[in-house]
């Protein structure tokens, strides 16, 4: 994974370098927004950590003239100011995660796995599987034309199993793809999403979709 | 000028003067005129009762009018009044030392004559005196076309009246006079307290906001003046006071871990070590540096709460999924100390709200509960509706907080369990930053008496948030799964 860097204090930039390679990224260290965007014009780059305070142009100028010129990496924003309009103004500007200094060195390092993994879903408005109707669009989950009430979690976690029908999918992926990254306590979340899934798609008709493979993962297998 | 008008006490002074002048000015003239023109027809009464007089006694002989003896020259009161009679054919009858000459008697018969009723005038004679002139055509039995003439000096009446202007002048003016230092002294009497309370309040230095403003008044408005001054000045005094607090808390937190890392690092350099000892003090100056970044991080938020900046994101945050993620967070930490975390979750809702602070502040309740769990016992997370919107209850089965504890649990740099809180990290802000951030959201924190052993937390939010400030990206639950509210 290569990662550039745009941070202009010399020891954080430095000190983030050391972190992030000793973990087996890349990692390409530039002052500024212009030198930045020169070398993403030679390089292509998985992500993208960019500092908010910066000389000369801030990051989110930089991460909204990176948006104009099409350059579609991930950006990860580093920021010591964590207001809420820091945050928006950050997402507006087209950064895809946000970090508050001071950060834990390894949470930077899974966020940043997290989004060079992280591919664009499918834009099918509409998935479905037997009689699950899944609306990306409209946000609704249907079961035999009923609608079914899902969390946000719930149902990015079904969406992921209509994206791939009929493959296993570890409980790790489901983490990575649903909670952006690994953390202690993941697993025990996938089992309690999977279980409340199953009880609402039962409820709603359409029977338990999902088959479990021991020690591995899930599988979706409509029943038809 | 300028300045002296400026103060209040100068302008309602003036304005009160002005307005009592005013007032006595037009009485002054309405006093005048009426008395004027009451002396007028006073005058002219008594010429022409004179005149009636003259008339009665006027004999008629060939058609020659004549007085049977000289005519009087002054009336019964002894009033100095000339008279004259002028004849159709223009010779004049008059008392002696006619004060108006001849042609002037003849123009003011004709004028009489030509009119038909007795003319009332005023002129001066040719020796400047004002004289009012009573001209009666006498009837016709009486000679044809004589009339009689009569007239009086005004001169005296007019000096008098004038002596009477000047003085009600002079008096008036006293009056204003008078009325003006009146209200001058009035308005400072009533202006001394608040003269005072500004005294009062530029010799204030946040030293001895202790002070009250101590002043005999009425309980009216300006009573009420000095009250809400003397409360403004307790609130000040007791901000002043936290905040003093506050900041020796703050430095005495925030130094202690500077000290100590200070010292092991000057230690550890003094010589050197094995790698396992260098392991050994960095590891523990890590654990300092969270300690702090934490604490200073807590800090910031406490003082942008303060400052009622602490404005929450409106962002959909499914309770389900909140309650879910913050228990697989500290599921870790809680099967480590041997403590049972049990989850009850609603199967839908949803508050709007700012996920990033949420979890700030379940993580503080949650913390708390498993750091005051022994092991074998448990903490419960349960969310659930209420009437007005959603609550989660934090509940721990630990020794619960002491009653002494109950009444300031929630303000800063609070321990109940003395040292042993910094041990495990707390510096006694998170139950204070957790309900900042319960009523920036419009809810509330408290700790509620549910009858058991341990402690129970209580997060009450409603449902709909009334201050939805902006919303972030997608509806909740992009397909990404990659919404920064959420995830671990």
């Amino acid at each position: 994974v290569r990662v550039l860097l745009i941070e202009d204090d010399r020891r954080l930039a430095a000190s983030v370098q050391r972190g992030l390679g000793e973990s087996g990224l890349a990692v390409d260290v530039v002052r500024e927004g212009d030198e930045g965007l020169a070398a993403l014009l030679s390089t292509p780059y998985d992500v993208i950590v960019l500092d908010v305070m910066l000389p000369g142009k801030d990051g989110f100028v930089i991460s909204r003239e990176l948006r104009q010129q099409k350059v579609s990496t991930p950006v990860l924003m580093l920021t010591a100011r964590d207001a809420v309009d820091d945050r928006v103004r950050g997402l507006e500007a087209g950064a895809d995660d946000y970090m508050v200094k001071p950060f834990a060195m390894r949470e930077l390092i899974a966020r940043i796995r997290a989004l060079a993994r992280r591919h664009l879903p499918d834009r099918t408005a509409v998935l479905t599987a037997g009689t699950i109707v899944l609306d990306t669009a409209a946000h609704t989950l249907r079961v035999d034309g009923r609608q079914v009430e899902l969390t946000a979690k719930e149902f990015a976690i079904l969406d992921f199993f209509l994206h791939h029908p009929g493959r296993l999918l570890s409980r790790t992926q489901i983490i990575e793809h649903v909670w952006d990254y690994d953390f202690d306590g993941g697993h025990n979340l996938v089992e309690v999403y999977m279980g409340r899934l199953r009880r609402k798609l039962t409820a709603a008709g359409a029977g338990d979709p999902f088959v479990t493979v021991r020690g591995s993962g899930y599988r979706l297998e409509p029943k038809p | 000028v300028r300045r002296f008008l400026g103060s209040t006490r100068a302008r309602l002074t003036l304005a009160h003067a002005g307005v009592l002048a005013a007032a006595i000015l037009v009485a002054d003239v309405a006093v005048f005129l009426a008395l004027s023109r009451a002396e007028g027809n006073a005058a002219d009464d008594a010429l022409r009762s004179q005149a009636s007089v003259i008339a009665a006694g006027i004999e008629d002989t060939n058609g020659q009018v004549r007085f049977g003896g000289d005519l009087p020259t002054e009336t019964q009161q002894g009033i100095a009044v000339e008279a004259a009679i002028v004849n159709a054919d223009g010779s004049i009858v008059q008392t002696p030392g006619q004060a108006l000459p001849a042609p002037t008697l003849a123009q003011l018969a004709r004028a009489a004559r030509q009119q038909g009723t007795p003319v009332l005038s005023s002129l001066s004679d040719p020796r400047g005196v004002p004289r009012h002139v009573y001209a009666q055509a006498l009837p016709a039995g009486q000679g044809t076309g004589a009339v009689l003439i009569v007239s009086r000096s005004v001169g005296e009446l007019q000096a008098a009246l004038a002596q009477t202007a000047v003085f009600l002048g002079v008096l008036s003016f006293l009056v204003v006079l008078a009325g003006g230092l009146l209200a001058h002294w009035l308005t400072g009497r009533v202006l001394l307290p608040v003269r005072r309370i500004a005294a009062m309040a530029r010799s204030l230095s946040q030293h001895d906001l202790h002070r009250r403003v101590d002043l005999d008044v009425p309980a009216d408005e300006l009573g009420d003046l000095v009250q809400t001054f003397n409360g403004m000045l307790a609130r000040l005094d007791a901000s002043f006071e936290s905040l003093r607090r506050f900041t020796a808390d703050a430095s005495h937190e925030l130094r202690s871990p500077l000290t100590l890392m200070r010292s092991e690092l000057e230690t550890t350099m003094a010589r050197p070590r094995t790698p396992a000892e260098y392991q050994h003090v960095l590891r523990g100056l890590e654990e300092e540096v969270e300690h702090m970044a934490r604490m200073v991080d807590q800090l910031l938020m406490l003082a942008r709460a303060d400052a009622g900046a602490l404005q929450p994101a409106a962002i959909r945050v499914d309770l389900p999924d909140f309650l879910h993620e913050a228990a697989a967070r500290w599921r870790p930490v809680a099967d480590r100390r041997g403590v049972r975390l049990e989850i009850e979750t609603p199967e839908i809702g949803a508050v709007w709200a700012d996920p990033d602070l949420l979890r700030r502040l379940i993580d503080n309740l949650m913390d708390n509960a498993i750091r005051h769990t022994p092991a074998e016992a448990g903490v419960h997370l349960r969310g659930y509706r209420t009437g007005t919107g959603w609550t989660v209850d934090v509940r721990d089965e630990g020794s619960g907080v002491p009653a002494a504890a109950r009444a300031f649990l929630f303000e800063r740099f609070v321990r109940t369990d003395g040292a042993r809180a910094r041990e495990s990290g707390g510096a006694g802000l998170g139950l204070a930053l957790s309900r900042a951030i319960a009523r920036a959201h419009a809810g509330r924190l408290d700790l509620v008496d549910d009858g058991g052993p341990g402690a129970t937390f209580r997060l009450s939010l409603p449902a709909q948030n009334g201050n939805i400030t902006a919303t972030v990206g997608a509806p909740a639950g992009t397909t990404s799964g990659h919404d920064l509210s959420g995830g671990g």
